[in-house]
């Protein structure tokens, strides 16, 4: 008995080393012993003989096509590394509470979207991220490795490790006005290029228009937009002594951007706090936006896509998207897109503003990075992801240009959350986008500035309880007045700042201020 | 130290069937109740992935502070407990009178419909009822104004009027939660012995003193065990109920914040497992206090009644 025993285990050994060797296709020896996957790995390159599934977590609503589309990557990928992509979503209006928790649910997943604004420092902290070394890279990600900018992976360290594939792409973000071109010919108004224009055709809007709210601003994300545009073009009227407001946005922290001192201070005690707020306190009596917009769930893009509204402010690639879908679904509304930044200039994103990043407890950390490898480099696996199938989806005008197709409102461009696997060399622009597109870039990018801070990353954790607090008067008093809730703007950011007092802002302030310098230590001015 | 051990044994053997019956009931409360009980260590901790629940370092109260740090505390707790209390009274105060008036209504169908009519609401989501509550009170398209304007008076804006918002939470937690607990009263009700009413009738009482003599002392133990039950629960706001029915409204959080809606917005940014944790740990630590203390009310009153 023990002797048959002994010779199996011999047997079953021989197999597993030879199987090593061959590594032939799919030999499965996947239920078998532990130690084999200890030999193969030990041997030349990575081992691809298990077939596997990858769970990758994606921000958005799954579009129509997902699947099909991810039907023909998976082809690719199967071939290529004998791995398969499993999609799954988080939508928007669920994401901030659902993101953490898939990390602590003990669910089995390998990849998911991240970047600066999304989680990645906060779970790269906690060892959410499987840390990805140079020498992984090289030996999983080759393409990447070739391509990736030098800058972008240095943006993308946390303590000097990195944890995400930030995106091979530059990226301008400034906002824009979309706008009812039908609307704006009934009423006489030729531009929203100012302030003041936006106004006139917003107030056009109110006193014919009773059936719509010109501007319908919605209590999430986009209730910054409006408030953030104002306080840009007073910030840079004040020219080298501009603030610069330090990431977290939650925290309400800004700082002189030219103070070597780096007087730290909220926004509130700035002196053009008053100017910005009494702005959209002025907006909102008029009735451009909602009474009840800090109760509005739905945001100004979905609202001017059904009709509920006339103008929206979005991000430019935002924009790009909903242009196209619009034309399609609406081209009597004659959809036109101004500038909204007034001067004020336009930012480069860091390259973290989008990125992938492997699951800390992943099975098969080292076939996600590969997945990744080829969603970001392969020309097939990238153009699936970003633009859907070519000839259902879109079709190629150039090396750098596509178009759109009907069946895009199944699969629209650019907007699968595949923000992370950009890359330049293979990017596509649209073809019949927004006609002024190219107008609007150029302007921007005589004035494009990186910020000075933009890569400042703040490291919370001597000052949770401050962060709590702070962040819970963002989420409540500070919302109103970003919507210009107030009837005695003065008194009430004098509330404001003696609740902060109170929550021990002052601390805050402090850390940041040790930070800040430290920052500027390693990162002399550019 | 045999004896004992030995009866209870033989309790076992004698009564197998009732244990047995039991057997599933104690799975469930082991598995949900007492196994992550352990996670509490989590109030104490600095959590990470990595090292997990039981390897994270430890911080002893400092997950704590954050909670008394604003002043909020103080305020947030109140709320909580006064609309817990506020909720406890009006439904079962609804509750025990919709149970009568049904048990003494003669049409069964009727019956039958008017009590699946009113236990239909508990099956509706929060997340349908805030939007049911957005489409009412919306300042600019809902129905009530809309109703107001073709009327001819003026609109009102509800969601920036403090004082009506304690009377609309009170009201939809009666839309939900009384259709519930009427069927658990009435239940009680059949269970009365029918010969009590029949006495009754032959002594000329009237249908009113048959409810305050016979119907309202007979069902005595059950609604003191559920107020007893409901008072475990009374430093919980219902999250879902405060966060989508005021739509998480800022202008109007001095009457409506409770501690779970207090929590989430200051930790939604923040993600700090510990810090939640403490905020349910104080939780659970008063509202534990608060069922000892109901409960040794009730034994010193009405000692059968009493739960322990």
């Amino acid at each position: 008995m023990k002797k048959t025993a002994k010779l199996l285990a011999l047997v079953l050994a021989l197999i597993l080393v030879l199987s090593a060797f061959t590594a032939c296709g799919q030999t499965g020896n996947s239920s078998s012993a532990p130690p084999s996957s200890a030999g193969s790995a030990a041997a030349s390159g990575p081992d691809i003989s298990e077939e596997v599934t990858l769970t990758m977590y994606l921000i958005g609503d799954r579009p129509v096509d997902n699947d099909l589309v991810f039907e023909k990557i998976n082809e690719r990928l199967k071939e290529a590394i004998n791995a398969t992509i499993d999609v799954k979503f988080m939508s928007w209006s669920e994401y901030e509470q659902k993101y953490p928790l898939i990390f602590a649910s003990g669910e089995d997943w390998d990849i998911i979207f991240t970047a600066d604004w999304c989680f990645y420092n906060a779970q790269a902290t906690k060892q959410g991220f499987w840390e990805i070394t140079q020498e992984a890279l090289e030996t999983y990600a080759p393409m990447t490795a070739e391509s990736m900018y030098p800058e972008a992976w240095e943006q993308a360290k946390v303590d000097g490790k990195v944890y995400m594939l930030p995106m091979n792409y530059q990226e301008l973000t400034a906002y824009v006005w979309m706008a009812r071109g039908d609307l704006m010919d009934k009423y006489g108004i030729e531009s929203l290029d100012t302030f003041e224009d936006a106004e006139a055709y917003m107030q056009a809007i109110v006193d014919n228009e009773p059936s719509m709210i010109p501007l319908d601003v919605g209590s999430d994300y986009d209730r910054q937009f409006v408030f953030d545009l104002m306080w840009n073009v007073e910030s840079n009227a004040k020219g080298n002594d501009r603030y610069a407001v330090l990431p977290p946005a939650n925290l309400i922290t800004c700082v002189g951007e030219n103070d070597p001192e780096a007087n730290v201070m909220s926004t509130l005690d700035t002196d053009i706090f008053l100017n910005v707020l009494n702005h959209v306190k002025d907006w909102k009596d008029r009735g451009f936006w909602s009474k009840n917009a800090v109760v509005n769930t739905q945001n100004n893009t979905e609202s001017f896509q059904a009709g509920k509204s006339a103008l929206a402010v979005m991000n430019i690639n935002t924009a790009k998207s909903l242009y196209a879908t619009l034309q399609a679904e609406h081209p009597e509304w004659d959809v036109r897109v101004f500038d909204a930044m007034n001067g004020a200039p336009a930012t480069i994103q860091s390259y973290l503003a989008n990125g992938m990043s492997i699951f800390s407890k992943s099975k098969n950390p080292e076939r996600a990075l590969m997945a990744l490898d080829y969603l970001r480099n392969d020309p097939t696996c990238n153009d699936l992801f970003c633009y859907g199938i070519e000839g259902v989806h879109w079709e190629a005008v150039g090396d750098h240009g596509l178009k759109s197709l009907p069946q895009s409102s199944n699969y629209a461009y650019d907007s699968n959350c595949n923000w992370g696997v950009r890359n330049d060399a293979t990017w596509r622009t649209v073809e019949g986008g927004i006609p002024n597109q190219d107008e609007l870039v150029e302007n921007w990018k005589t004035t494009a500035r990186s910020g000075r801070y933009l890569t400042f990353v703040f490291d919370d954790s001597e000052v949770k309880n401050e962060v709590a607090a702070v962040s819970e008067i963002y989420n409540s008093d500070y919302k109103l007045l970003q919507l210009g809730f107030t009837d005695d703007p003065e008194g009430d950011i004098q509330k404001l700042q003696e609740k902060l007092t109170a929550a021990g802002v002052d601390k805050l302030q402090e850390a940041f201020k040790t930070q800040v310098l430290a920052f500027n230590e390693s990162h002399s001015a550019e | 130290m045999k004896r004992p051990q030995n009866a209870f044994l033989r309790d076992l053997k004698e009564n197998r069937v009732k244990w047995l019956m039991l057997l599933p009931a104690a799975i469930v409360v082991i598995l949900m109740c007492y196994i992550p009980m352990g996670g509490i260590v989590l109030a104490f901790k600095e959590y990470n992935y990595h090292d997990g629940i039981f390897g994270s370092p430890w911080v002893a109260f400092k997950n704590f502070e954050y909670f008394f740090q604003s002043g909020k505390a103080w305020s947030v707790t109140r709320n909580t407990i006064l609309y817990n209390l506020a909720f406890l009274f009006m439904n079962t105060f609804l509750q025990i009178t919709c149970a009568i008036l049904l048990s003494e209504l003669a049409g069964k169908w009727f019956k039958r419909i008017t009590q699946s009519v009113m236990f239909f609401p508990y099956f509706i989501s929060w997340v349908v009822v805030g939007a049911f509550i957005y489409n009412m009170f919306n300042y600019e398209f809902g129905a009530v104004n809309t109703f107001l304007e073709s009327v001819g008076l003026d609109p009102v804006d509800i969601y920036s009027n403090k004082a009506i918002w304690p009377f609309i939470l009170i009201g939809v937690s009666a839309f939900k939660n009384v259709g519930y607990g009427t069927v658990m009263y009435l239940a009680s009700i059949m269970n009365i012995d029918g010969q009590l009413y029949e006495a009754a009738d032959l002594d000329g009482a009237s249908m009113w003193q048959k409810i305050r003599y016979i119907t309202l002392p007979g069902i005595r133990p059950t609604i003191v065990i559920l107020f007893l039950l409901a008072i475990g629960t009374i430093m919980k706001g219902d999250f879902q109920m405060f966060w989508q029915v005021t739509g998480n409204n800022p202008m109007v959080l001095d009457v409506t914040d409770v501690i779970d809606t207090y929590v989430t917005r200051s930790l939604l940014q923040l993600q700090e497992f510990g810090m939640t944790s403490a905020a349910g740990l104080y939780q659970s630590v008063f509202s534990f206090l608060l069922v000892l203390l109901a409960n040794k009310l009730v034994k010193k009153v009405e000692p059968d009644y009493a739960l322990f």
